[in-house]
């Protein structure tokens, strides 16, 4: 399980409205973003992002990227 | 984030009204058939009701009790995600800490909407357990929760921020 405090959480609003969410790790450089959907709670595509988002870190130093 | 132009501006140059200055600014302002005590009076309501959001006020200000701006900018650049999608506004997070970019010549009160919905959601995401009442709120639901909060406490400020946070349940651990 990653820090929670040590990942960079980037909320961009864009000009149409819709919300981009990226989350980096600035130790390896991985960064995933995603934009979210209107419709849905922010938290729950949050926690979502944030599982797929472990899993990538997990593998990507299972792997020595 | 990427910005394509190299001018920085701090402030939206609308956003800051200069205070009046003895008889001066009421003397320019004077219409023929006014006394000038009036006219003064009437600059001073222009003014004050002239919504200043001076940003730097908000630097280093601990808001809900744990967390922190950092970092604020207004600027006149571009503000672009990675892929070239025009943006508003950015909110980056790391721990506690909140860094701000916000597009400038916005009208006040849509910087103050902006702020609170920023720091709203922002204080949402930056909490692994966030408090019941912001749980189900979508994108809406924080522009919703923002503008109720700027009809509700006025424009935003720290003890304003604080006051919408509290209002929300966040909480000094």
């Amino acid at each position: 399980m990653v820090d929670y405090d040590k990942i960079q959480f980037d909320l961009v609003k864009l000009l149409n409205g819709e919300r981009i969410l990226r989350l980096t790790d600035p130790q390896s450089g991985l960064s995933l973003e995603k934009k979210l959907k209107a419709s849905e709670a922010v938290v729950r595509q949050k926690d979502r992002l944030l599982q797929v988002f472990e899993a990538a870190l997990a593998r990507a130093e299972l792997i020595g990227a | 984030m990427r910005r394509q132009q190299t001018n920085f501006a701090s402030n939206s140059p609308n956003s800051c009204l200069p205070l009046p200055k003895g008889n001066g600014n009421a003397t320019k302002c004077r219409s023929p058939n006014s006394e000038p005590i009036l006219t003064s009076i009437r600059v001073l309501i222009r003014v004050a009701s002239h919504d200043v959001i001076n940003t730097s006020s908000f630097l280093n200000q601990r808001l809900g009790g744990v967390f922190l701006i950092a970092e604020i900018e207004l600027t006149g650049e571009r503000l672009e995600d990675a892929l070239g999608r025009e943006a508003i506004a950015q909110t980056r997070i790391v721990g506690r800490e909140f860094r701000l970019v916000i597009r400038s010549g916005l009208p006040d009160a849509g910087l103050s909407i902006t702020l609170y919905h920023e720091i709203l959601e922002a204080a949402t995401v930056a909490s692994l357990h966030p408090p019941e009442s912001v749980c189900d709120l979508n994108e809406a639901g924080f522009e919703s929760a923002a503008r109720q909060a700027q009809q509700t406490w006025g424009d935003a400020s720290v003890e304003n921020l604080n006051r919408m946070l509290q209002f929300y349940g966040f909480r000094e651990d």
